[in-house]
């Protein structure tokens, strides 16, 4: 008997283009887009993980990054299925940090249809602008791993 | 951690768990971990390996506080008996006190030596490092079950492929390091382990960094070498797209974790692992920073 195995494999990117002195309080991709296609597992759950290093190097350094996943069926193009949303699955970095920190954080995403396409990518945003505008990115990660 | 096998009924396998609430808590006083209302929890089995991803993330500021978020482990229910206790060091996420708006991160470790098949109950507990100007917005967990043994009756599955999960922690802690090149330190956190069938592998280093605001940071990155420590080096450490970093902010030590994706490993080479560590002496500040723990996880990755 002949067993095929599938293992849909681990997707993921990690990226250490600079995105500097941030302006904008609406989620952006930034360049370049951080973006990955998956198969949802049979499970129907992948474990997100987002990171980077960030900071805010200003005179008065006060804003924070946000950096959270955009989950779409199909394509960016397609319905979709989570909002960037900081709280629940983004790393947000300390305003007072005016040397980079790196980190992560981690998710679990569940409810997927088992087979079905699905893409996710990183959006960033800088908290509400307190001018001059110097919060930046160092490095950004995404990670997503079919679970049980 | 593998997908469903095409073909196989996979009934018995225990799931992935997660569990958050973003009730605002303002002014938390305790200095003593306590569960906060409402309580986050979630049940989880055991895999048959006994090891699995235990992530805690938050979203809190401080006002000159530190906030702790760590889990408590437990048999069977919130009644059961206590089988990892509070501990943000060891387990635990932990913000800065210097933050004034909500910061958002999380720490990730490999708990071990879970009974196979018994049911755990888990549940964040958090503190504060003093005063009461500290307010939490998220607590989350996620329990994922690693390394997946030969689960699957009757499937034909190599021990390659789900090669075990491999996990190191010291809390020895390191005062004002001032190296410049990447060192192990004292003890070496190291591990040993053998690349999957998928020749990838998820990298987890993290730890406790920071206790003087202004400082040098203190980058925690990975190393990886063919079979042991004088080995071939396969990835040399570099904080960028691997490295966990303290916050130069931080009068006190700060808790997360972070992760990468290893590929093109040899499927059945053993390899070698360990956590180093420099200080980024082009920060403006002296090295008066401090470690107080270093961990280093490795999970085979579909």
């Amino acid at each position: 008997m002949t067993v095929v195995r599938s293992l849909a494999p681990t997707a993921w990117w990690h990226d250490d283009t600079a995105q500097s002195n941030l302006t904008s309080t609406a989620y952006e991709t930034g360049t370049p887009e951080i973006g990955v296609y998956f198969i949802g597992p049979e499970s129907g759950r992948v474990r997100v993980s987002v990171g980077g290093g960030f900071r805010d190097n200003g005179g008065s350094a006060l804003d924070r990054v946000f950096l959270a996943p955009q989950l779409f069926l199909g394509s960016s193009a397609g319905t979709e299925i989570a909002a960037p949303a900081v709280a629940t699955r983004g790393y947000g970095s300390v305003a007072e940090n005016t040397e980079y920190q790196y980190g992560s954080r981690v998710s679990l995403v569940t409810g997927l249809t088992p087979g079905a396409r699905y893409y996710i990518r990183l959006m960033h945003q800088t908290s509400a602008g307190t001018d001059p505008d110097t919060a930046d990115i160092a490095a950004r990660d995404l990670i997503v791993i079919p679970v049980p | 951690m593998p997908d469903a096998l095409v073909g196989a009924r996979v009934r018995a396998y225990p799931s992935s768990v997660t569990a958050g609430d973003s009730t605002q808590i303002d002014n938390i006083s305790s200095t003593s971990f306590v569960t906060g209302t409402p309580v986050v929890s979630a049940l989880f089995v055991a895999p048959r390996s006994g090891a699995v991803l235990l992530t805690v993330g938050l979203a809190a500021l401080g006002g000159t506080n530190r906030v702790h978020l760590a889990p408590e482990v437990r048999t069977g229910s919130s009644g059961g008996s206590v089988v990892l206790a509070a501990d943000v060091a060891e387990r635990g996420v932990g913000t800065p006190g210097e933050a004034a708006s909500f910061v958002y991160r999380s720490r990730t470790t490999v708990l071990t030596g879970l009974t196979p098949g018994a049911t755990y109950y888990v549940q964040t507990m958090h503190k504060v490092s003093g005063g009461n100007t500290a307010d939490i917005a998220r607590r989350d967990v996620t329990v994922v079950p690693c390394s997946l043994g030969g689960s699957y009756a009757g499937r034909p599955v190599l021990a390659q492929d789900f090669p075990p999960v491999a996990w190191s922690q010291n809390t020895t802690q390191i005062n004002n390091p001032n190296n410049t090149t990447y060192v192990a330190g004292t003890p070496e956190v190291s591990v040993t382990f053998t690349a999957p069938t998928s020749g990838r592998v998820l990298l987890i280093v993290g730890g406790g960094l920071g206790n003087a605001a202004g400082a040098d940071r203190i980058y925690l990155s990975p190393e990886v070498r063919l079979t042991n420590s004088a080995g071939a080096v396969v990835l040399s450490p570099a904080v960028a797209n691997r490295g966990f970093s303290s916050d130069n902010c931080s009068s006190g030590f700060a808790y997360g974790s972070r992760e990468s994706v290893l590929d093109g490993l040899i499927p059945g080479q053993l390899y070698f692992a360990r956590v180093m560590y420099l200080v980024g002496t082009g920060d403006a500040g002296t090295t008066t920073a401090d470690i107080a723990v270093r961990d280093i996880g490795v999970v085979p990755l579909p």
